[in-house]
């Protein structure tokens, strides 16, 4: 995995512009895919609205650089501790539901955040958000990001591996055998939960704050979209999340197949997406084990 | 030997079945006469309970055949075996939760003809009095004894040739057992045959003609009620009685 | 009196709400699946009677059964040697299927008629009821009238018929079911041949009173199951309730503060969610979860 790690990091040097940002998108999905599973595979609760994080970290990074003038480092900080915020304030609320009925509790959440981002003058309202450019030439900056979001995939495999083998770990097999079973074990699952929410929110955050500055202009309807979550799923199905290469791969694939669909297919290409998934849903509905 | 064979309702041969990678059924034979009350007995864990499953169709058989009244049934699926005249009441009951006493018992009407229904319905009534009152409760309320004569009933509906009964008397008061296995002879008289597995030896040899002990998927011992009731091998496997 | 025109156009819209709704609730209260592409279904047969209406001149309500039909003929293929595949896996898997589902049939609609907004206006359209200040059109009536007979009937079937039990038996335990003869695949495709025939009624009301476009289905699918969050699962008069209830505050929003008219439904939504999730009339009609 090391070495994989490595030889990524060092691809900018070799690689050209469409390589690298390409590659990027490919890296800030599979973040997104890690981070969903915390929840959803560990955690049991299917968050199929977890993507509010991602706006919720993108928007807070655009907000403190651009109405308060701020470093982008502070930016991402920002995003994470909003988001990590918001999972810590609903959490309570949306986990008293199971199944369904917490897969829509979180599909209102995004569509109620995105409500309020939409609305509200402080984040631009409807017309969308401008942060700072970056500066410097193209490629410096789009090598910038790659190793941004390369890292923070790196991390949010390396953190979801700890959290597995780590007492979060342990309470969450618990919780996957039941709530009685877990709370007669001493677990506190209102806790666990919230925890596995955290963190999952914090790394999808992350990877929204990083998104909104290389993009440098974010509109609710943009990043507070449900596409993402589903294309984090299918990833997760595909790709397994144990290891680094699991989710790269699936990420690659699925990337690249809306990339081909969208070259040759121009009108298609949400229809498309709608297959492709359809296709991964009915061959592999519990997805595919990678060997390690 | 076809006279013979014609006159079986039930001939299992070399059954085959398990769960994933669990082979659970190691080869059961096992008949069922017409107009027979069988009993199938065996610790828990012997495989009773999928032995029934794969005759109702609920779970695959691996190896092996089911002929019902003459007919090969096992690559039939569950619900058309039902029609043929095999009815399976299950494990736990399985009653349809919400409803009441009145539609659980025309839910298990759905393979009879309309025109038939309110017969076989006051039979079942006439043959399970307690649940004429109860028409109109829904079956969570009712007690154990109650939801196990609805469960019997539900199943009758289909006029079945051949029930099926996994674990009759499981968390059931003897007075209610007795009622229930006088119901079950009366309904064996009327023309249906019974397999009925049963953890309580007595209440499973009473009325039955022959039985069957089942351990580990495979048939150990199989003779007339009486005959298996004396085995000494028997009762030392399945009672826990020392030799003498 | 422009809050009682409001609460009335609620309650009128309510009556629509509540039909579509129900045709979501089935499919979600037998099967366990969240269709996503209800929206779109409903989509589909407000062009069916768009297409009906401006072909052969016919009257918007007298597409109603064309679109009834197809619709129910298109949800039964679907369930049957689709999503059948896929009953047994993962919620979220079944989320992501109709998901994906719902932009495979956006994106058809949108190459196939186009985006344009597009509705039928008969000759009636502009008579209206008129009592003292209150304007009630004629045609929302008509909606309203239909969308609450479908609903009846719906209920009729499942209460009354062989089918209704067969149906809520399977939802119950489907393994049971079997045992007493109910064959579950064809089943399961006949509910959701039903929802979807609910939702092609649906699109054929959506047709007549408003203007529709591939894209409004979402706002559809939405809105459905904030009604039966709201009602309650599995309650006909739940989905009555509910649909009334989302109506009225969607009206009496555009009064007061018309720009968070959408938010309306999700406000509720987390509401219900929060103090009551299962709803108004909520009660193991059918099985949950």
């Amino acid at each position: 995995m090391l070495l994989v790690l490595a030889a990524l990091a060092l691809a900018p040097r070799a690689v050209g512009l469409f390589a690298i940002s390409s590659l990027s998108d490919v890296f800030m999905i599979a973040t997104i895919a890690v981070a969903l599973n915390l929840i959803a595979g560990y955690g049991g609760y299917p968050a199929f609205g977890n993507v509010v994080f991602f706006g919720i970290g993108a928007y807070s990074t655009g907000v403190v650089m651009v109405r308060f003038g701020l470093p982008f480092a502070l930016g991402l900080a920002a995003g994470v501790a909003v988001s990590v915020a918001t999972a810590a304030l609903f959490g309570p609320l949306l986990f008293r539901l199971r199944g369904h009925y917490f897969a829509i509790g979180t599909l209102g959440l995004n569509g109620a955040v995105a409500q309020l981002v939409t609305n509200l003058p402080l984040s631009g309202g409807g017309k969308g958000l401008s942060l700072p450019l970056i500066g410097g030439s193209p490629f410096a900056a789009a090598s910038f990001f790659y190793e941004l979001y390369l890292g923070t995939l790196a991390l949010t495999v390396i953190a979801a591996y700890l959290i597995v083998r780590g007492p979060l770990g342990y309470a969450c097999r618990a919780l996957r055998s039941g709530e009685d079973v877990a709370q007669s074990l001493g677990v506190d699952t209102l806790r666990t939960k919230i925890a596995l929410w955290a963190a999952s929110a914090a790394f999808t955050g992350l990877a929204g704050g990083i998104y909104a500055y290389s993009l440098t202009y974010i509109e609710p309807p943009d990043v507070f979209n449900l596409a993402l979550s589903v294309k984090a799923f299918v990833i997760m199905l595909l790709g397994g999340t144990a290891t680094l290469l699991g989710p790269l791969v699936a990420a690659v694939l699925v990337e690249g197949a809306v990339a081909v669909t969208q070259h040759f297919l121009l009108n298609y290409d949400v229809g498309v997406l709608g297959l492709i998934i359809i296709a991964v849903i009915v061959f592999a509905p519990n997805g595919i084990r990678l060997r390690k | 030997m076809s006279e013979r064979e014609a006159s079986l309702t039930l001939e299992v041969r070399g059954l085959v079945a398990g769960y994933g990678d669990l082979e659970i059924l190691h080869g059961v034979d096992l008949t069922v006469g017409d107009g027979e009350w069988v009993a199938l007995l065996g610790v828990a864990g012997a495989g009773k309970s999928t032995f029934m499953k794969a005759l109702s169709g609920l779970i695959e058989t691996r190896a092996g055949s089911i002929r019902f009244a003459g007919t090969e049934i096992a690559g039939i699926e569950a619900h058309r075996r039902v029609a043929r005249g095999v009815a399976l009441v299950p494990e736990g009951r399985r009653l349809f939760a919400g409803m009441t006493v009145a539609e659980n018992l025309l839910a298990g009407a759905h393979t009879l003809e309309a025109s038939k229904i309110a017969m076989q319905r006051e039979r079942i009534l006439s043959v399970f009095p307690a649940l004429r009152e109860r028409l109109g409760q829904v079956v969570g309320t009712l007690s154990g004894g109650e939801q196990q004569m609805c469960a019997i009933g539900r199943s009758l509906m289909s006029s079945p040739r051949l029930l099926l009964i996994d674990e009759l008397s499981l968390g059931l008061a003897p007075f209610l057992v007795d009622e229930l296995l006088d119901a079950l002879e009366r309904i064996r008289c009327d023309g249906t045959a019974l397999l009925v597995v049963e953890q309580d030896v007595d209440a499973a040899l009473r009325y039955a003609n022959r039985a069957y002990v089942m351990q580990l998927g495979r048939i150990v011992l199989t003779g007339s009620a009486a005959e298996v009731r004396a085995d000494a091998s028997f009762a030392i496997s399945y009672m826990g009685l020392s030799p003498t | 009196m422009e809050i009682v025109q409001a609460v009335f156009n609620g309650i009128l819209i309510g009556g629509f709400y509540a039909s579509m709704a129900m045709g979501f609730s089935i499919v979600w209260g037998v099967m366990n699946i969240i269709n996503l592409a209800h929206g779109s279904l409903i989509i589909i047969g407000a062009y069916i009677t768009y297409e009906l209406v401006s072909r052969f001149g016919l009257d918007p309500f007298v597409t109603i059964p064309f679109a009834a039909l197809a619709l129910f003929a298109i949800g039964y293929a679907l369930q049957r040697y689709l999503i059948n595949r896929v009953l047994q896996a993962s919620l979220f898997a079944t989320l992501v299927l109709t998901f994906g589902l719902d932009r495979v049939l956006v994106n058809a609609n949108l190459q196939i008629f186009s985006a344009d907004v597009r509705g039928v206006t008969p000759p009636y359209a502009g008579a209206a009821l008129v009592l003292g200040d209150l304007r009630l059109p004629w045609i929302r009536i008509a909606v309203f009238a239909v969308a609450i007979l479908s609903t009846l009937l719906l209920w009729l079937l499942l209460e009354k018929t062989r089918l209704g039990t067969a149906i809520k038996a399977l939802s119950f335990d489907r393994d049971a079911a079997q045992l007493v003869g109910i064959d579950p695949k064809h089943l399961y495709a006949l509910t959701f041949g039903l929802g979807s025939a609910l939702a092609g009624i649906a699109g054929a009301l959506v047709a007549t009173i408003s203007s529709f476009s591939p894209v409004i289905g979402d706002g559809l699918a939405m809105r459905s199951f904030v009604v039966v969050v709201l009602g309650g699962l599995g309650s006909v008069p739940g989905a009555i309730a509910g649909g009334t209830i989302l109506g009225v505050v969607e009206n009496l929003m555009s009064i007061i503060a018309p720009a968070y008219r959408d938010a309306a439904a999700f406000g509720l939504l987390v509401l219900v969610l929060a103090i009551r999730p299962q709803g108004l009339f909520g009660r193991r009609f059918y099985a949950e979860i």
